[in-house]
């Protein structure tokens, strides 16, 4: 019999809809106050129901909201191990990973972003092999599963028996990302399951020399040139669409969405309940993405605020995905997980990503 | 000491003496230019070993010369459709001469060309460039009656760079017959121990002829000399593609015995997907040059030229030594 340790930060990933770029310490309030709604829950809800019903598992659980609560609507066997507070805080999480400990669990499984990743690392280093279910606003360290769904197949491979590695988890500056700074150092290492077909890639940051320059600007050229007149753009995060507004002559959000017309800035770093305002008074509408560097992510991870209903509003024919050449070149493929496996499945398929002054990469989308 | 070669795919072996007796010949007529009658000797020698007719052979001093002259004439007005990764020069050749240049991704784990996705893209007038085998996955990506079916395509121009046919053993030269719109380059330059010559050649179908035979093309004496004389020597060439292949083929079992994610070939190269951080870096340490492919590829992959036995050896034992050091062969306890 193999012990599965459960946590799940209940408030992860929250911030992403509304915005906020992460739900750590006081913007979990602030979060709640612009409507987020939790999104933990029903990514494990996702992984537990792809869980494979086997006899030779049973699950040890933190209570209530970090985990208890979705396990109980299942007939998976499992222990409820230690109490945690109405207001659950980062020391909930790592205090019962301690208790997990305790009880000789095999594997931890936890729910989050990288700011989890992180707690989970500070209570338990490299005691146990984990599996990361990507939940959290920013999702950049190479310790999670490509989705639920994913880390739902891991679990089932691991309890076959596979070789382990360490990944890196990075520590984001969220101080610094919520003033358009990406600023990430490596904070610690956590054992995985070796499975490269079901693990993310870790964010591999921009290239910033002259050429890489020269070759934003000619991806921005090219955007500009095919921007339509009377046609609502949500430019994401990144650089290469600083370089477009740069182009325009646009002040753009870095690390966040900026919605233009006809060449004018009409609203920056726009959340979900923005957009879709917005989109109630523009009917054409187009978003304009860079994949994420290293592991391909195009919705997903990051840019929370597109989420599944902005994207069925928007249409896989009017996303443009846009992006520095060496970086895009490297990606085997594109990745999408936005928690919506319809969504997920519309969008999937073959995607062309600009790399260049009318050069094109087509890469397949997987989710 | 001089480095282990493994990086740029030549063969390890020098030409045999009989060659480097001719390229002397050739390096006493080094004030004048190649003579016609010798260039027409090659061409027909070139025509017999591939059993296409000798007025449809370019000559080339290097076959990425020949890829880069019918790039930089036939992308006007075109758009240019090729694969990603890719031979590079051929790619860099074509972002400076076209507006609209396509690459379709070969994704792991097969590296496999998805032939619905390349028709789709092959609309209005277009130059397809196929490396067949691809460099660097070093597989077949498109069988001969694939070929056929987009030769039939209209307005569709294509060129597949068979470097490394001679490992391979599949061609679709013998279209360039039929087909006014398929150019074949090869090389002199892997199998037959002149990478330091430089000689490549194309077989043209027509349209291609037309505008490549324009220019009159000298080769060096050296290398002119070389080839002709290494032309004779067919039987000694078969004889070490096979010891390649075979040496690749046991370097491949001994890597995977090792749990190493290798990936075979239908080339002179292997690959692998290494997580050692600066994995080029540390095995240049230690004498042995290999390419990465970061650039073009995700994270992680490397090539590695096939060499003689020895040197094969060699690097296994050096990157066990690696693997070793960054604890990549320690199995989980259960």
């Amino acid at each position: 019999m193999k012990k599965i340790g459960l946590v799940v930060n209940p408030v992860a990933g929250m911030g992403g809809s509304v915005g906020l770029k992460g739900t750590d310490g006081d913007f979990y309030r602030k979060a709640l106050k612009l409507g987020a709604k939790p999104v933990a829950p029903f990514r494990t809800e996702n992984f537990i129901s792809n869980v494979k019903h086997r006899k030779d598992i049973h699950f040890y659980s933190a209570p209530e909201k970090m985990g208890e609560d979705i396990l109980k609507n299942t007939d998976l066997k499992y222990t409820v191990i230690g109490s945690i507070e109405k207001q659950t805080t980062a020391e909930d999480t790592k205090k019962i990973i301690r208790l997990l400990l305790k009880e000789k669990i095999d594997l931890l499984v936890f729910v989050g972003g990288d700011g989890t990743a992180r707690d989970v690392y500070d209570a338990e280093g490299l005691e146990v092999p984990v599996i990361g279910v990507p939940s959290g606003v920013k999702v950049f360290s190479s310790v999670f599963a490509l989705s639920a769904r994913s880390a739902a197949a891991m679990l089932d491979r691991f309890l076959n028996g596979v070789e382990l590695k360490e990944e890196e988890v990075l520590d984001i500056d969220e101080e610094a990302f919520r003033n358009n700074i990406l600023s990430a150092r490596l904070y610690g290492y956590l054992k995985v399951p070796m499975l490269k077909d079901l693990l993310q890639v870790g964010k591999k940051a921009s290239s910033t020399g002259y050429s890489a320059k020269e070759n934003k600007e000619e991806v921005s050229r090219y955007l500009e040139e095919q921007m339509e007149r009377d046609v609502l753009y949500l430019l994401g995060p990144g650089t290469t669409m600083k370089s477009l507004t740069d182009r325009l002559g646009l002040d753009k959000t870095l690390l966040g969405i900026d919605a233009v017309l006809n060449g004018k800035l009409i609203q920056t770093d726009v959340n979900e309940m923005a957009i879709l305002d917005l989109y109630q008074d523009y009917d054409k509408r187009k978003i304009i993405v860079t994949p994420l560097g290293g592991n391909g992510f195009i919705f997903g991870r990051g840019s929370r605020q597109f989420t599944p209903e902005i994207l069925s509003k928007t249409g896989k024919e009017n996303i443009i995905l846009a992006g520095d050449r060496d970086k895009v070149s490297c990606l085997d493929c594109l990745h999408i997980d936005t928690g919506d496996l319809e969504v997920d499945k519309s969008m999937s398929g073959y995607a062309k990503v600009v790399v260049g002054y009318g050069e094109t990469v087509v890469l397949e989308v997987k989710y | 000491m001089e480095p282990l070669r493994l990086h740029l795919n030549e063969l390890p072996w020098p030409p045999p003496k009989e060659v480097l007796d001719a390229a002397r010949k050739g390096l006493e007529k080094l004030n004048r230019y190649s003579d016609e009658k010798k260039l027409q000797e090659l061409m027909f020698k070139l025509g017999d070993y591939t059993g296409i007719a000798s007025e449809r052979i370019i000559l080339s001093p290097g076959s990425d010369i020949l890829l880069r002259e019918a790039v930089h004439l036939f992308t006007q007005q075109r758009k240019v459709v090729t694969l990603c990764p890719s031979f590079l020069p051929t790619v860099t050749s074509a972002r400076q001469t076209t507006n609209q240049l396509t690459r379709l991704r070969l994704s792991l784990p097969d590296f496999r060309l998805n032939m619905d996705l390349l028709k789709s893209e092959l609309e209005g007038p277009c130059l397809l460039i196929l490396d067949n085998p691809n460099n660097p996955t070093g597989k077949i990506v498109i069988s001969p009656d694939e070929v056929k079916t987009l030769l039939e395509k209209e307005d569709v121009l294509l060129i597949v760079d068979e470097a490394y046919y001679e490992f391979s053993g599949i061609t679709c030269a013998n279209l360039v017959e039929k087909y006014p719109n398929l150019l074949v380059t090869r090389t002199m330059d892997k199998v037959f121990s002149l990478a330091g010559a430089r000689i490549g050649f194309g077989l043209a179908g027509d349209v291609f002829l037309k505008k490549l035979s324009d220019f009159f093309i000298y080769l060096p004496q050296i290398a002119l000399y070389a080839c002709l004389a290494a032309l004779d020597k067919k039987e000694l060439m078969k004889e070490r593609v096979n010891f390649i292949i075979e040496e690749r083929k046991r370097l491949v079992e001994k890597l995977l015995t090792e749990g190493v994610e290798v990936y075979d070939t239908s080339a002179n190269f292997i690959l692998i997907n290494s997580p050692i951080p600066e994995v080029v870096e540390e095995l240049k340490k230690e004498g042995i040059l290999i390419t990465d492919l970061s650039h073009q590829m995700p994270q992680g992959f490397i090539r590695i030229t096939i060499g003689k036995a020895e040197e094969n050896n060699q690097f296994f034992n050096k990157f066990q030594k690696l693997r070793n050091r960054f604890g990549l062969t320690k199995k989980y306890d259960e």
